[in-house]
């Protein structure tokens, strides 16, 4: 079972999402035992508003498919890198689908990309790196803290994505990342980017991209005047994007008649034109959405001048 | 390299080959004849079609350049060149081929305009700032209250300057003499000095960076100069797309796009070359401006195949799944656009990249005289010159009728709804759909079918806030102009109705 690869029926040991509304979708791994929190080993049910259930009951059922609950149904979904990062365990703060596809596309990354990741965190935008390389090229992820790299580990091995990713637990600020091969783009999830770069100076392949996410502008401050002093990035830019979500809704606005005369209006008080002819749909913003999450910084590497 | 580029199946054949005989580095592709190229200029940006005997034309008037790009072919990527006055055997030699071009067009060829390349031997950010670096005789200000706009400042005259260029000066040098003979300028402030540079740098720059073309790039630059063509799709809300869309090698995807081509581009480019591409187009000709742009090898384009809609009206109905109102529908598109005049659509064919915009703005000579021979002599591979004959469409009919597909992308002028009812049925269960659309309305009437069909889940309609940073130090603060609107999404995961 892989994230990637797709298969119509759900197997023991994939990951699935079961989906019962927009707000409520859980992963599940179809296991016939589970940990629990003493960490012996038990049967997997799983529980939900609508009753619990027998994970293993998933086994055989096509994905996209109604799946029937004690008192009532959800759907089985196959995982992709988006319903992933709306439903993983959170280790750490996690990077969101709108963030993750601008670094993605403004890494210029593809097929047969080599990329570094610095921390490692949740692991949310390492499933997309590695999506976006696939099957060809390879990521490379760090993070300072052991148990949250062997989570992850164990997490990409479970999804089916071990095979183009290397977990390393390892602090890159004071000890770089030790990648052979030359990447094509860093990215730097961490407090302290600007002291990372004159590793990424030793990693980034001529023309290579790095990206640094931050939450505060004195990071990306410090930042970009590490990455001018270096004299070897150019094409510095910084980028922030939000997304809002809308509800599609039907609404009605009471609009009065000012045709009738006093005498036609019986009750003598102004009358409504006709509820059907009030009714519109429109798009309905979320009473609250994400302010700000993290300034994103490209810049492209080229070191000194090249030998042609 | 560049007389490897005589017929179009060497150029394709011997692409790689060349890398490696230009000594360039391994993975490193260069700048040669018959490739799309990135210039840059300061914040001016151009894609073109790289032919070393033509020159690409910055400013205009007094400061126009007609660049020579000879001196650039056969190099790598971002390197930094200077551009400087040519010299007289030089300009001697040089035969604009501007008698191609169209003869409404007069093209101004003056010798003290045309420049020379020369392969910078400083690192390139060394060159890029070397413009912001004043004379020592220069200092600053601390503030404006004892500068006045009476236009007394400047002693220079319009016709100085053009002396000064009729003597071979360069523009660097030109630029230094306009800020020394100005008396205001050492009392302005050291931050709007720097800004006066970045404005004149538009002008006087003489600092040339080649960039490989990305879709990143192509995004950004289509958006900028053309949304219209671009249907208002910001560099963000693709970014987005693709994400939703999950596209990754060797998925199958099922894409109707007329967006100059910049979505097949996007996905063929993460397919690496490993899987399909079903390119859903209305009539004959798909568009491509943007595709073109990137290059592609035949390996990339591998996963390409194209489908006019037509052959899906004519082909086997029994086999649709949608009802007969909706077939009536996609006839109603179809006979709409083909009102179309024949030769808009030619043209647009033909025209890549920045080319059209420049013609508007009648500054880029070099343009001019590409767009001519750019169809008959440089298309970039054979792959693309295919005409998307009846043979074509009836392979792709087959594989649309025989396939489930692994996500489907909408994006075009045309409505949604009746393209969303007759293509989603042949999505693969749990699979998602992407729709694209400048306006919200045409998504929330997808998004009501979808709803009632039940055959949709996780269905959200999404737009953006994005904007650019400036960040310097002292001062940082978002940038004066954004962009209001990047479109909408509306992206979902294909089940089982109901």
């Amino acid at each position: 079972m892989s994230f990637i690869e797709r298969n119509p029926i759900i197997k023991e040991g994939d990951t699935v999402i079961l989906f019962l509304s927009v707000n409520n979708h859980y992963p599940i791994e179809v296991t016939k035992y589970k940990k629990n929190k003493s960490g012996n080993y038990v049967e997997n049910k799983f529980q939900t508003i609508y009753g619990h259930f027998d994970v293993m009951e998933l086994v055989g059922k096509k994905y996209g498919t109604k799946f029937h609950l004690p008192r009532g149904w959800a759907y089985v979904l196959h995982p992709t890198c988006e319903l992933w990062t709306k439903t993983l365990p959170h280790r750490t703060q996690i990077i969101y689908t709108p963030d993750i596809s601008l670094i993605i596309f403004g890494l210029d990354l593809a097929p047969g990309s080599i990329v570094i990741e610095a921390g490692t965190g949740s692991g949310s935008l390492s499933h997309a790196f590695i999506r976006t390389v696939y099957p060809t090229g390879h990521l490379y992820t760090f993070d300072f803290h052991e148990k949250r790299a062997d989570q992850a580990r164990e997490e990409f091995q479970k999804h089916g994505l071990n095979s183009w990713v290397t977990v390393g637990h390892r602090d890159v600020i004071s000890d770089g990342f030790d990648v052979e091969k030359p990447a094509d783009a860093v990215f730097l999830d961490l407090p302290k980017p600007w002291e990372v770069v004159p590793h990424v100076q030793r990693s980034l392949k001529r023309g290579g991209k790095l990206c640094t996410f931050s939450p505060c502008i004195e990071q990306v401050q410090k930042t970009v005047e590490a990455l001018k002093r270096s004299g070897e990035f150019v094409m510095i830019k910084t980028q922030e994007v939000l997304q809002r979500s809308n509800s599609i809704q039907y609404r009605i606005l009471t609009s009065l008649d000012f045709s009738l005369d006093e005498a036609e209006s019986a009750s003598g008080k102004l009358v409504p034109i006709k509820k059907e002819q009030c009714k519109f749909r429109t798009l309905i913003p979320p009473p609250q959405s994400a302010g700000h999450t993290g300034y994103i910084t490209f810049a492209t590497f080229v070191p000194g001048v090249s030998s042609s | 390299m560049a007389s490897e580029t005589n017929s179009n199946e060497d150029l394709v054949t011997s692409s790689s080959a060349t890398a490696a005989v230009g000594g360039l580095g391994a993975d490193e592709d260069g700048i040669c004849d018959g490739k799309y190229v990135v210039v840059e200029r300061g914040d001016q940006q151009r894609i073109i079609l790289f032919k070393s005997n033509q020159t690409i034309t910055f400013g205009k008037g007094a400061t126009q350049q007609d660049i020579l790009l000879k001196g650039a072919s056969g190099t790598g990527f971002l390197n930094a060149f200077k551009a400087s006055p040519a010299p007289p055997e030089v300009i001697a030699s040089h035969k604009p081929s501007s008698n191609n071009s169209k003869p409404w067009k007069k093209s101004k060829v003056r010798p003290q305009n045309l420049f020379v390349l020369e392969r910078s031997t400083d690192p390139i950010v060394k060159s890029i700032n070397e413009f912001y670096q004043l004379p020592d005789t220069i200092s600053s200000g601390v503030d404006n209250r004892n500068i006045h706009d009476d236009n007394t400042s400047q002693a220079m005259k319009k016709h100085d300057i053009e002396s000064l260029r009729g003597q071979g000066v360069s523009s660097k040098e030109i630029l230094e003499t306009i800020i020394t003979s100005s008396k205001s300028f050492n009392q302005k402030t050291e931050f709007a000095q720097e800004k006066y540079l970045k404005k004149k740098e538009k002008i006087y720059g003489d600092v040339l960076v080649f960039r490989k073309p990305s879709i990143s790039i192509l995004s950004d630059y289509y958006f900028k100069r053309d949304p219209v063509k671009v249907l208002g799709l910001r560099p963000d809300t693709l970014s987005q797309l693709l994400s939703y869309a999950n596209i990754h090698a060797h998925g199958k995807y099922l894409i109707f796009e007329n967006c100059c081509g910049l979505i097949v581009a996007a996905v063929l480019n993460r397919l690496g070359g490993h899987g399909a591409a079903l390119h859903c187009h209305i009539g004959s000709n798909p568009q491509r401006q943007a595709l073109v742009c990137m290059n592609f090898t035949d390996e990339d384009l591998k996963p390409m195949m194209n489908l006019d809609m037509l052959y899906l009206l004519r082909g086997n109905v029994e086999k649709m799944e949608v009802g007969p109102d909706d077939i009536a529908a996609v006839a109603v598109v179809e006979a709409e656009s083909s009102e179309e005049p024949k030769t808009k659509k030619q043209k647009l064919e033909c025209d890549a990249g920045s080319d059209s915009d420049d013609e508007k703005n009648g500054k880029d000579s070099y343009n001019e005289q590409s767009e001519v021979e750019e169809e008959t002599t440089f298309v970039t591979s054979r792959r693309l010159m295919a005409s998307n004959n009846k043979e074509d469409n009836e392979t792709s009919v087959a594989y649309f009728n025989e396939t489930e597909f692994d996500g489907l992308i909408i994006c075009g002028k045309e409505h949604p709804l009746t393209l969303l009812q007759r293509l989603l049925p042949r999505l693969a269960l749990s699979t998602p759909f992407v729709i694209y659309c400048q306006y919200p309305e045409p998504l929330m009437d997808c998004y009501v079918w979808v709803k009632e069909k039940g055959i949709g889940i996780n269905v959200h309609l999404v737009d953006n806030w994005f904007r650019n940073i400036q960040v310097e130090t002292e001062r940082t603060h978002p940038e004066i102009n954004m962009s209001p609107s990047g479109g909408y999404l509306l992206y979902g995961t294909y089940i089982v109705g109901t």
